[in-house]
């Protein structure tokens, strides 16, 4: 209980005024109290006061928070609801393992490569196949299986480890994270272009891993904890000037959450410093490290163009206008806001997978804001996004394409 | 009936997705924004007037109780279970039925959620006046039983003059429609108005009819910051007194000052006595006027500053700030009890020295927020719930603040409502025969007892 | 009731304040009922008194300002408030005043005029109506719009409940949820809940200016376009009131048709640039002539001749009127669906819009036809959303559903509550809920 008790006093600020139902999307799409933040929160707290036990209906309320930190931005009392369910879910973990199987299942594949590009493999052949004979299993789960991509092989099998330019005015090394690995290894080239059209030095290591995101979002710190130490490792040996991701949930894991992740060893932390200090995301290094030439971009066709602010880059990063800011450079671009853009589009994480008709119906608000908003394409910053949302937008029957913001702006490099 | 055969039969009238009666469900629909909880039997999730009938028989039938509830803000304890009874959460009733422009008309469901109403009502130029703080959580049930008021109340009024007409399931099971689409179309006795403000105990609301109007042509807010309270008050009586009907005229003293500017970094002064933020709404000709005229007094008063906010995100940073302030206090000490007293507007000024002196004599830390138009007042007293001690000391502050008010001519509660926490002061406030005369209501409605029992008085 | 119970009534309230001679109390009467006496009481431990008194005896007990109505009062007694007429403070710094309810309501507005301070309800009959008799029936009236409805202007009262109890509610405070909203609830049940013998109302301090605009239109369809226009560019007066010819020609002489009486009250600014836009929009919806009354007298007599007109509709002819609402937009639809029924409405003995609030009184030519037209008139008013008022109207829409649960539920719950609050039956005997 003792993740709990240090959160108790955060616990009792809440004053249970309920300003948190709002900014919730899952309270607003099911409108049951215990999936609000202000619900889980009081849950967390009778768990610890020993009024209630951590049964099933007490996880799915805490397994089932998208860790989006609305709750926390609108809270008066500066309570901060994402943190609590986190400190919950490390407690679940402490108490049982992470239960039923099938998430542990999940969990696991996601820590080790090996695992994760069998399954991948898996589903890229036979899954894929196999689930496509299948009537209406084509959107598994809210997931548009049948058109989600898949790379031929993992980009980072696809490219060498060092990539150099001409004239190099800074040396990254391009963190590329899961998806980007074995799912949407087009974007992670775009990545590449970008910053070799910007003269950097690219680092690919080969031996990266997973951030450990997924595993610290359900309580596993210990399997989070070896991957970033394989991480940080691996990375500041390659001594670069900054460590690049385009993934924001990547990005918040190794920037921020790290730091916490680590505090217990005090020992430790000033290389887990070191390391964060050099993070960035992509379309802030674009923006403020190296300074856009906009007379090198082509223009594009024209395009009208919105942007959907990840959770991760909203309000964990707190990177909003450098995104923006990079797609109004590029020519003939036509920038749209849409309405509710940095509300969650219902990816997060493994909620997709095991709460998917929540899931699924804060997807349909995203798709239909979106279509309101009159852009043919959606930008992001989050691979797990906008796989989510093209597959919400395929589902609705919608034209509309999701692209990274790397994406986009590679294209308006000539080759 | 056992529990257990009331919850099969709840399941079979609103199905199972609409039925929550775990552990974790009663957990989460004992408390409200109060430190009162409570446990009841199960909590419904009603779709329309029909489920709404049916489980009122049901409640007849199995004999088992009804608490209505909205989204669980209220601050009088007006939705704690206690028992053998049944939640009844209208959170997914919220269709928006019909807005209808050009007549001043809105029908809604009252499940549904006073800033979503708004939000669609902006994009038509239209506005639902009453607007609690609390706006973006609150349903348009949970408003209307409580008869909510709002910073704009002092020129607009409260729920209680926005409300046209109702329908509503009688305890017994029928359904009746009260009022209409019109001012006009009242029968006999004013069923609407006895239903607005009655805490649930009557009636469960099924639909609502409201009053919109359209969005003032102008508006203006200005900022007033003092270096002492007293110096606001006076600003307060002296404008009520020149005639001027701001929409709004809302005071915060130092403490809230500071708690609202940690949550918001709005840029408040942090050394300021208090402040007003005064608005005022209408035709765009007469706006500069009224803003001299208003400045005329503040200057009179000892203002340090007078500041009119430039852009629309001025205004929003000031709102944000007004409206985050009983939260905000969390972040000093844990647990705040909030008092709702009204006094008249004359008596301002001496139930702020009042209210000072009472929390000096009682050693406890106390804010002060004021809808100072109308004379509503929350004190926000602070402790600690743990501290057995402390506790006692809130109480008989409580106590001190709620005689005081009604000495200086005022009331108890001017739009919190009663519920089960302010109940044993009501009989220092009204006579044997008034609190007959409530019984009698009660009982002409709802003669078994049925809804919401114990709220606002026992019978 | 025997001479002995108005032997202990004078007792109660002094030989001369009790009248009981048939000749006498005619003045005191309307309708047909024939009580016993008349009685004016002089405070109200008097009031409380009789009250109890009745209870003994079992007497009806029906009140007024200064008229009664006599309905079901056969051998009962009518209380007269008109020695109850004081006003007992005038509150400047709450704006509020404390009154007797027998005090006359255009004295009030006099004696608050002279103060600077508004009491804005409009008096239901200019010559008779008191300001007891304002809020027990409660109607809205033509400023509706922008100065809410009559119950708006009650903060308390002290009431003589039906079995002689005392009942006082309410504060100078505007904001007041504490307990069960007798305040307003107690607003038009027409002195079946109790005898009020004080009452808390709320005041206005004056507006800046106030003018008047009087538009003439040859075709009612026009003028109805015209009241529409305005709403439509979201200019709301203080009142806009529509009246047909027959109606028109009794407050202004000269008119030749239909008359759209606008009153505006505010700000200076705003006011005179409202004036004149409203006169252009008039003239270009064809109005034959625009007349501005800004001087002082020429206003009061404006309006005066519009509150006479209401008395009238409120009293002589009242068995004549139907009333109806729709909503402000449907109007001029909903008069011209009228004149299927009415024929040309310009020829009509009588109609009355008030454009604000969308409702419409229709001064039928015979009461004898009443119901049956208030039948047809109130399918016509369901079409456009709305009914016939009161309880009448109530009843037909429920009629109309064939809801007959519907209407049985609101007639036993008012009963309900008129039983609870008056168990033996005594107050207001001629009014049925
Ligand atoms: C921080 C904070 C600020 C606040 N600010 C204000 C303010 O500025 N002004 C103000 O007036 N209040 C304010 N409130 C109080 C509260 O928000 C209001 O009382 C609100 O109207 C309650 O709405 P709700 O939907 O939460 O209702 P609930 O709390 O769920 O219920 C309130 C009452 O309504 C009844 N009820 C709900 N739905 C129905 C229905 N369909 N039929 C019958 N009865 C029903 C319940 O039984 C209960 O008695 C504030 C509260 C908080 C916590
Ligand atoms: S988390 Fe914050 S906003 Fe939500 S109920 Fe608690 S105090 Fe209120
Ligand atoms: S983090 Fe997001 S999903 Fe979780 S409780 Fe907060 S607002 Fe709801």
């Amino acid at each position: 209980m003792g993740v709990l008790n240090d959160v108790y006093e955060m616990l009792n600020t809440c004053n249970k005024c309920g300003f948190c139902l709002t900014a919730c999307k899952t309270y607003k799409t099911d409108l049951r109290e215990p999936l609000s933040p202000r619900g889980r929160i009081q849950l967390i707290k009778k768990l610890v006061d020993g009024v209630i036990e951590p049964d099933q209906d007490y996880e799915d309320a805490i397994n089932s928070c998208l860790l989006c930190g609305e709750c926390a931005v609108a809270c008066p009392s500066g309570v901060k609801g994402n943190e609590l369910v986190l400190a919950a879910r490390r407690d679940l973990k402490l108490r049982h393992g992470i239960k039923p199987f099938a998430k542990s299942f999940a969990l696991k594949t996601l820590a080790s490569p090996s695992r994760l590009e069998h399954g991948f493999n898996f589903f890229k052949g036979v899954g894929k196949g196999l689930l496509k004979r299948i009537d209406g299993l084509d959107y598994f789960r809210g997931v548009d299986i049948r058109n989600m991509p898949a790379a031929e092989k993992p980009f980072l099998e696809q490219v060498p480890e060092q990539i150099t330019v001409g004239d190099p005015q800074k040396k990254v090394a391009f963190f590329v994270g899961c998806f980007l690995n074995h799912s949407l290894d087009g974007t992670a080239h775009s990545v590449v272009k970008v910053l070799t059209k910007n003269n950097c030095d690219v680092i690919i290591p080969k031996d990266q891993v997973c951030c450990g995101l997924p595993q610290y979002a359900y309580g596993d710190f210990e399997s989070a904890k070896a991957n970033a130490r394989k991480t940080i490792e691996s990375f500041l040996d390659r001594k670069p000037d900054a460590v690049l991701t385009a993934c924001a949930s990547c990005g918040s894991m190794l920037r921020d959450e790290y730091l916490k992740l680590f505090a217990d060893e005090p020992g430790y932390l000033p290389r887990v410093k070191e390391f964060c200090a050099k993070v960035f995301e992509f379309s802030e290094f674009v923006e403020d490290q190296i300074k856009l030439d906009e007379s090198k971009l082509k223009a594009h066709t024209p395009v009208k163009v919105t942007y959907h602010d990840p959770c991760h880059m909203a309000r964990h990063l707190k990177i909003t206008s450098q995104p923006r800011q990079v797609l109004k450079s590029i020519p003939r671009l036509q920038f749209v806001e849409m309405n509710e853009a940095n509300r969650c589009c219902g990816a997060s994480g493994l909620v997709q997978a095991f709460y998917h008709q929540l899931s699924t119906d804060i997807t349909r608000q995203k798709t239909q804001n979106i279509v309101d908003s009159g852009a043919e394409v959606v930008a992001t910053s989050c691979p797990a996004c906008m796989l989510r949302i093209q597959g919400g937008l395929n589902f609705a029957g919608k034209q509309q394409t999701v692209v990274h913001v790397a994406d986009l702006l590679a294209k308006a490099y000539e080759d | 009936m056992t529990e257990k055969d009331v919850v099969e039969r709840l399941e079979e009238i609103v199905g199972k997705k609409n039925v929550q009666a775990d552990k974790i469900g009663l957990t989460s629909y004992g408390y409200d924004a109060t430190l009162l909880s409570g446990v009841g039997m199960a909590t419904v999730f009603p779709l329309s007037t029909e489920h709404v009938v049916k489980l009122v028989k049901l409640a007849n039938e199995a004999g088992f109780t009804l608490i209505p509830r909205g989204a669980g803000t209220n601050l009088s304890g007006g939705t704690i279970p206690d028992g053998r009874c049944v939640t009844v959460n209208f959170s997914r009733m919220k269709k928006i039925l019909d807005i209808d422009t050009e007549n001043f008309v809105a029908v809604v469901e009252p499940g549904l959620v006073n800033f979503d109403l708004q939000a669609e009502l902006e994009k038509k130029g239209f506005y639902y006046p009453p607007d609690p703080a609390s706006y973006k959580a609150t349903t348009l049930g949970g408003n209307l039983a409580e008869c909510s008021g709002g910073p704009r109340c002092f020129k607009y009024g409260v729920t209680r003059d926005y409300i046209l007409g109702l329908e509503v399931v009688l305890p017994d099971g029928k359904v009746i429609q009260t009022g209409g689409r019109n001012f006009n179309s009242e029968p006999g006795y004013d069923l609407t108005r006895i239903l607005v403000g009655s805490e649930g105990t009557l009636a469960l609301l099924t639909k609502i009819f409201l009053r919109i109007l359209p969005l003032p042509a102008a508006k203006k807010t200005m900022l007033a910051i003092y270096n002492q309270v007293e110096d606001a008050s006076q600003t307060v009586s002296d404008i009520v007194a020149a005639g001027i009907v701001p929409t709004t005229l809302e005071m915060m003293d130092n403490l809230l000052i500071n708690t609202a500017e940690d949550a918001t970094g709005a840029g408040l002064p942090r050394d300021a006595g208090a402040l007003l933020i005064i608005e005022i709404d209408g035709h765009p000709e007469d706006m500069d006027e009224q803003v001299e005229t208003i400045a005329g007094i503040c200057k009179k008063a000892r203002v340090r500053e007078f500041k009119m906010a430039r852009t629309a995100a001025e205004v929003d940073q000031l709102w944000l700030a007004r409206r985050v302030v009983i939260g905000s206090v969390a972040r000093r000490r844990p647990s705040y009890s909030l008092q709702d007293i009204t006094v008249p507007r004359s008596m301002f000024p001496n139930m702020v020295s009042g209210i000072l002196q009472i929390a000096k004599e009682r050693n406890l830390e106390v804010g002060i927020l004021a809808h100072a138009g109308d004379g509503n007042m929350h004190p926000l007293v602070l402790f600690d719930q743990r501290i057995e001690e402390e506790v006692e000391r809130v109480h008989l502050a409580e106590k001190d603040i709620c005689a005081l008010a009604l000495e200086l001519g005022g009331t108890l509660s001017g739009e919190h409502g009663i519920g089960l926490l302010k109940k044993k002061y009501l009989t220092l406030e009204f006579s044997p025969v008034a609190m007959a005369c409530f019984a009698k209501i009660k009982n002409s409605f709802d003669p078994r007892h049925l809804l919401n029992p114990g709220k606002i008085m026992n019978l | 009731m025997s001479n002995e119970t108005v032997n202990r009534i004078k007792g109660l309230v002094g030989e001369g304040n009790v009248v009981d001679s048939p000749s006498a109390m005619a003045r005191y009467l309307k309708g047909q009922g024939r009580p016993l006496a008349v009685a004016m009481p002089g405070n109200t431990a008097e009031v409380a008194e009789i009250v109890k008194l009745a209870n003994e005896e079992g007497l009806k007990i029906a009140v007024g300002g200064r008229v009664v109505e006599s309905r079901g009062l056969d051998g009962g007694l009518a209380l007269v408030m008109s020695r109850m007429n004081q006003v007992l403070e005038i509150d400047h710094a709450n704006l509020t005043a404390t009154v007797q309810p027998g005090l006359a309501h255009t004295e009030f507005s006099r004696i608050l005029a002279e103060q600077n301070l508004v009491f804005p309800p409009e008096p239901n009959v200019p010559k008779t109506g008191s300001v007891g008799g304002c809020f027990a029936l409660g109607e809205a009236d033509s400023q509706a719009f922008q100065y809410m409805p009559v119950r708006t202007y009650l903060l308390g009262y002290e009431m003589v409940l039906p079995n002689g109890d005392i009942l006082e509610v309410g504060n100078k405070c505007i904001k007041n949820v504490s307990g069960y909203d007798l305040i307003h609830f107690a607003v038009g049940s027409r002195g079946t809940l109790g005898i009020f013998t004080r009452l808390l109302v709320k005041l206005l301090p004056p507006p800046a200016v106030k003018m008047a605009l009087v538009a003439d239109f040859a075709s009612l369809p026009k003028a109805c376009q015209a009241m529409a226009t305005l709403i439509r560019r979201r200019i709301f007066p203080t009142r806009l009131n529509l009246l047909n010819p027959a109606l028109a020609a009794g407050i202004d002489p000269g008119s030749k048709g239909n008359l759209v009486m606008v009153d505006l009250t505010g700000f200076k600014n705003s006011t005179e640039l409202l004036a004149e836009e409203i006169a252009g929009i008039f003239h270009l919806a064809g109005s034959s002539e625009v007349q501005a009354v800004k001087e002082a007298e020429g206003y009061a007599k404006l309006w005066q001749g519009w509150l006479d007109l209401r008395g009238e509709l409120n009293t002589t002819w009242a068995e004549r009127v139907i009333d109806f609402n729709v909503g402000p937009m449907k109007l001029a639809a909903a008069l011209q669906a009228l004149t299927e029924i009415t024929g040309d409405l310009g020829a009509y003995p009588g109609l009355v819009a008030e454009g604000l609030l969308g409702r419409v009184r229709l001064l039928l030519p015979a009461a004898g036809e009443r119901e049956e037209m208030a039948v047809k008139v109130n399918a016509l008013a369901m079409s456009f959303g709305g009914n016939v008022s009161g309880n009448f109207g109530s009843k037909l829409v429920c009629r109309a559903y064939n809801d007959a649960e519907m209407w049985e539920g609101i007639e036993s719950l008012l009963g309900q509550i008129r039983r609870q609050f008056d168990p033996k039956g005594i107050l207001a005997p001629g009014v049925s809920l």
